[in-house]
């Protein structure tokens, strides 16, 4: 009966607007500030919504209802999600009705929410493998690929949305020590439950909600964290001209006990030293090794190719990991590494070098066989509690390096040797206590003890006339060592408050060091004798202490600014009793740096930086007897100790226009250095000796680049351009003349990516670079150089599960000397799975235009040589993966 | 927990809020969303999840996560000096989702009337001008059980749409699905009375402590009008990888990744098939958009 009424009554309202009244009001907080968004109800007595309205910005709402409400009992009520509900009944004759809402904890209770809670994800993004694995993947790094924001490049770094990761965990443990490359190549699939990608990662727990980080970690959740199944992969490869690769791996995760093992060899270029790196699980205290290698057995470098090109190889790796936890939270792990190569490389360099009269030319033919042998092993103890945070990591490293190598120049022809057995053992200890302050207190102490004795051994009487006053002799051996002890004890309070934040550190360094070295000749009569002024006995020591207060201010989208003042009382002492020598300088020093960068709008910016240094030279720069550091190459030292300061200064901005799809940014750096010493240089036909003498030094560089991208829409293409231009003005010391040399580089690239006929992607890469070199002297001609390097790729899609992928290059470079080279490589990639069994098949052909040589230009100051080296010609590989 | 929820609350009301500001979650509603992109073809009906986020004075709708990231207030600290900095070195990525995936995302100031709809293109974050939808509804005396909510009907017509809505006055909120709002509750579910479009309720729950309507941003996005942004999409749809390049600056290979309908991820010689047959159907498939005017 009541119920029809109503409907009646609700149609009423709608219809009969003479029978129609209206409501006013307001609705304001306690402290009398009108309330928006509030609605206001009519409702029935079933409780069902007749008439609402909702406030405006100034808290008014207004009703039209019908008279009836004033008739029958009829509540407003008055609602907000933020405030206790009130009612009021209508009276009659009363249009007008003002509110007053409470904060209440009571609002709540109506949005009692009738569901299970929900499990805390926090910063965790969870890839579920099963939602994204496919039946032809094989290894979690195929699945990982899928996945939205990540990826694996080809050495085995991860990247989310393009940020490199900082370390690969497995269920929550760094098994690998960082060097996680092949890992995930290894791994099934099957293993894993979920691939956690946990932002800000903190894996140090005292720390966690107290020192945010940006490091993005990446944890292999297990599927059975109980399972000791072990697990495995067979990989072989075979090709032409007689190539070999073969890898074996074991794999055993559990929550208890984690162990991965990889057996590799190879004959095809493949660089196994990428794994031996760490890729991430860096603590901040590591020191490393300062021990340095002085003498080589030739002057000319690497091609600027991919190492696989000129890698004439035959390496094997074996990498042992394991990780025991124990139940009172102690973890144990070792990792070993064992590497042994058999390389050959052949290349010769012609070399031009220019002093104020004359132009010196070297010659240099090598044929070089190198036998290194690489083995690491680190220990590392850690307790990651809620109460502290306690690692120690030992590492000890030993390496061979056996380099005989036949070496012909423009005189003659003679036969090398150059050994050496660098040796490091180190230590790292943390602990960061749990402290109640929002602070963080952390401690570290390190040490690293290295050497590298070092020799060469050169089979034939050089230099005669200097070396041995004009008597001919048979044979020469250089031998060198720098054992090296340091030292460093760190600790760090930070504090982070709004927008400021502070930080202070005091870091103790203490470092011991010798060198070593003595040169010897083999006399006709078969006796070895030293020669004068060759030895050195040097004692070096240095101890600084640095103070540093950090000061930082940042609001998001406004300005970013950070200051750094540190404070460095830094006492050198050295003596080399044979040339009696001793010496002790104290200094302190004060070098802030600066940096700021302000958004002009929310695609644009601007950022200016500044920083002062000031540095002292290493012990390379004071022994003064003669080290032999090549066979044409006689180095030492007559000058007070090195020390320069330079300033750096730099200005940057960028501009976006998204939605026109143009980028555009360009800057200015400006470097100025004063060095209180200068390398001077004696060249001759067949020697270039070096002195360094007390001369002051002046080294000044500016470089401007400009960038800019564009997106057509017409050629649904981008065309991007890089260019820049530097000037670097310094001082040389050759034969006795101080020589200004003005260096200036220019460069240009241009990058194009577009489709063709609608299954090919086309990629082009293009860079142009023009370098001269001047000396500011009479009848002085400069030195130029230009050089173009082209890349195009070009990916096929033409069938499911098949990938076709072909890829040139081209390289032409020519200089004023009159050497002109141009190169051509091709490759080509096809991909097939078959999925019936269980296999991959890979073919893999590089070098398609069978170049075997390869030729590289360099101009730099004062000198501009050419190299020609003998590269990896035509090779097809296949290869097939199997699973165990 | 509830306490400095609602302290939390109380102290954003006091602050003068604008619709596209990230603001405390009180709770959220994930619906079922369901759309025929063709009427001729029947395997055309597009189905996805959506989250309806609430906040005090606003919400939130689009392709958001139904647990909201914790937002951190604290700045980050810079490096201690000394420590191994890594240099990021990746490549950004391009994702073309597939038709009807929604891109877009639409944050409500119901109290200002304000709205603000955020959508990206390749690597970049676009804001594009709307104006707040108001709906003329009709409260009717109909009512049902949803989840375990009482809803009463009411109906309105938007875009050229008549739907019928079903709205709760146990959660006093003028949100709602997409751009439906404006009623006395929460609508917990809409259709449109040709059955083409459906907004069925799934589940809801009350937000965790700290959790905001609008993660956090890295960057402010760029205002836009429709018309520059539907350019930049095709763009984008014609040559991802060339829009990402344009946009970063970033020369050589841009990494692919093609979404579908089914939410999985296509990587390598798959993305581009799909991608193309994407082009190709363009017109094709969308002929029964979900805003007719």
């Amino acid at each position: 009966m009541n119920s029809l009424l109503l409907t009646t009554l609700f149609t009423l309202c709608c219809l009969l607007s003479q029978a129609q009244q209206s409501i006013k009001g307001t609705v304001k907080d306690k402290s009398g500030s009108p309330l928006a968004g509030v609605t206001i109800l009519i409702k029935n007595e079933k409780n069902l919504v007749l008439k609402y309205a909702v406030t405006n910005t100034k808290g008014e709402f207004s009703l039209v209802v019908a008279d009836t409400v004033f008739v029958k009992k009829t509540n407003l009520e008055v609602k907000h999600i933020s405030y206790q509900s009130l009612q009021q009944l209508i009276e009659k004759g009363k249009f007008i009705y003002n509110f007053t809402m409470d904060e209440s904890a009571e609002i709540l209770s109506q949005v009692v929410v009738k569901q299970p809670p929900i499990i805390t994800r926090g910063d965790t993004t969870r890839y579920k493998v099963s939602s994204f694995a496919k039946d032809e993947d094989r290894s979690i790094a195929d699945v990982i690929k899928r996945m939205p924001g990540l990826d694996i490049d080809e050495s085995g770094k991860i990247y989310y949305n393009g940020k490199e990761i900082s370390n690969l965990y497995m269920h929550d443990d760094d098994l690998m020590d960082g060097r996680y490359g092949g890992a995930t190549k290894v791994i099934k699939k099957e293993m894993i439950e979920s691939v956690d990608v946990i932002q800000n990662h903190q894996p140090v727990k005292v720390l966690r909600n107290k020192k945010p980080t940006d490091n993005i970690g990446l944890n292999l959740v297990l599927k059975d964290e109980n399972s000791w199944a072990l697990s495995g992969q067979a990989m072989i490869g075979i090709g032409a001209p007689k190539l070999l690769t073969s890898n074996l791996n074991t794999v055993l995760l559990n929550k208890k006990v984690k162990t991965l093992n990889t057996l590799k060899i190879n004959n095809t270029g493949e660089d196994y030293r990428n794994e031996i790196t760490r890729m991430g699980g860096f603590t901040e205290n590591q020191l490393s090794a300062s021990s340095s290698q002085l003498l080589s057995s030739g002057t000319a470098g690497n091609p600027d190719l991919p190492r696989r090109n000129y890698y004439f190889n035959r390496s094997g790796l074996a990498n042992i990991n394991f990780l025991v936890n124990t139940k009172n939270q102690f973890q144990f792990r070792t990792n070993i590494q064992a590497f042994t190569d058999r390389q050959t490389q052949e290349y010769n360099s012609f070399t031009e070098l220019y002093t104020a009269t004359d132009t010196i030319r070297y010659f240099e033919q090598q044929n070089i066989q190198k036998k290194p042998w690489i083995l690491n092993g680190a220990f590392t103890i850690m307790a990651n509690k809620e109460r502290y945070y306690l690692s120690n990591r030992l590492t000890v490293e030993a390496e061979g390096i056996h380099d005989p190598n036949q070496l012909t120049t423009h005189q003659n022809s003679f036969s090398q040797n150059l050994r050496q057995k660098p040796f490091t053992i180190a230590n790292a200890f943390n602990f960061t206590p749990s402290i109640k302050q929002r602070g963080i207190l952390d401690f570290a102490w390190s040490f690293n003890y290295s050497k590298r004795p070092q020799q060469l051994y050169v089979d034939d009487g050089l230099h005669a006339d200097i070396l041995n006053n004009g008597i001919p002799y048979t044979a020469m051996r250089q031998t060198a060592d720098m054992p090296a002890f340091k030292n460093r004890i760190a600790t760090n309070y930070l504090i982070s408050k709004g927008i400021f934040r502070q930080q202070y550190s005091a870091v103790l360094l203490q470092e011991n060091k010798e060198l070593n070295s003595d040169l010897l000749l083999q006399q006709n009569n078969h006796n070895w004798t030293l020669v004068d002024s060759t030895t050195n006995r040097l004692k070096w020591n240095n101890t600084s202490a640095t103070f540093t207060a950090l000061y930082g201010w940042s609001k998001k989208g406004k300005y970013e600014t950070s200051i750094s003042l540190p404070l460095i009382l830094q006492s050198i002492r050295y003596q080399q009793e044979e040339f009696s020598m001793k010496e002790q300088q104290k200094r302190v020093w004060f070098t802030p740096s600066l940096s700021a960068r302000w958004y002009t709008s929310t695609e644009d910016f601007l950022q200016l930086s500044y920083s002062f240094n000031n540095s002292i030279s290493d012990i390379n720069s004071i022994y003064r007897a003669v080290i032999l550091t090549n066979y044409r190459s006689l180095q030492a030292n007559n000058a007070i100790l090195q020390e320069a300061q330079s300033h750096q200064a730099g200005i940057r901005y960028n501009l976006q226009r998204t939605i026109q799809m143009f980028f555009l940014n360009a800057g200015i750096t400006y470097s100025r250095e004063k060095v209180n010493s200068i390398l001077a240089y004696s060249l001759t036909d067949d020697v270039q000796e070096s002195v360094l003498l007390p001369v002051p030094n002046i080294m000044e560089s500016i470089q401007g680049t400009l960038g800019g991208s564009k997106y057509s829409y017409f050629l649904k293409s981008t065309i991007s351009v890089k260019t820049a231009y530097g000037e670097t003005n310094s001082r040389q010391l050759i034969n006795d003349e101080l020589i200004p040399t003005k260096f200036n580089t220019l460069s240009g690239s241009l990058g194009l990516d577009t489709r063709l006929f609608k299954r090919i992607n086309f990629n082009y890469n293009g860079s142009l670079s023009y370098q001269t070199m001047k000396q500011q002297i009479k009848n002085s001609t400069s030195s130029e150089m230009y050089r173009i390097d082209q890349q195009f790729t070009a990916t096929f899609n033409l069938f499911k599960d098949f990938l076709f992928q072909v890829q040139a290059r081209n390289i032409s470079s020519w200089n004023n000397s009159g050497s002109d080279v141009q190169y051509w490589f091709a490759d080509a990639k096809v991909r097939y799975n078959l999925k019936k069994w269980k296999t991959d098949i890979e073919l893999d052909c590089t070098n398609l235009a069978n170049v075997n040589e390869y030729e590289l230009l360099r101009v730099t100051a004062g000198m501009s040589s050419m190299s020609r080296y003998l590269i990896r010609g035509r090779m097809a590989l296949i290869k097939f993966t199997f699973q165990l | 927990m509830l306490k400095s929820l609602l302290l939390a609350a109380s102290a954003f009301i006091t602050v003068s809020a604008r619709a596209q500001q990230p603001e405390p979650m009180l709770f959220k509603v994930e619906y079922q969303f369901i759309h025929l992109l063709n009427k001729a073809k029947n395997d055309t009906l597009h189905n996805e999840k959506l989250v309806l986020r609430v906040s005090p004075e606003g919400s939130a709708y689009g392709r958001l996560d139904f647990e909201a990231v914790i937002q951190k207030k604290e700045l980050l600290p810079p490096p201690p000096p000394g420590s191994v900095t890594i240099t990021a070195v990746g490549r950004p990525m391009a994702i073309v989702n597939d038709w009807g995936i929604t891109d877009d995302a639409l944050f409500f100031n119901h109290s200002k009337k304000e709205i603000q709809k955020t959508a990206s293109v390749g690597v970049m974050l676009y804001s594009i001008k709307e104006s707040y939808p108001t709906i003329n509804w009709q409260i009717t005396s109909n009512t049902k059980q949803v989840g375990e909510y009482t809803c009463q009907e009411a109906t309105g017509t938007f875009a050229g749409r008549k739907y019928t809505a079903w709205f709760t006055t146990e959660l006093p909120s003028q949100a709602g699905p997409w751009k439906l709002n404006g009623l006395p509750g929460t609508i917990l579910e809409a259709t449109d009375d040709k059955g083409e479009v459906f907004f069925i309720f799934n589940r809801i729950a009350q937000a965790r402590e700290g959790e905001m309507t609008q993660n956090e941003l890295y960057k402010e996005p760029v205002s836009v009008t429709q018309s520059a942004f539907n350019k930049a999409k095709d763009g984008f749809d014609q040559n991802p990888s060339g829009v990402v390049q344009a946009q970063t600056g970033v020369t050589g290979n841009i990494l692919f990744r093609f979404r579908d309908r089914n939410d999985k991820f296509h990587s390598d010689e798959a993305a581009h098939r799909l991608l193309e047959e994407k082009r190709k159907k363009t017109k094709a498939v969308l002929s029964n958009p979900l805003e007719l005017k």
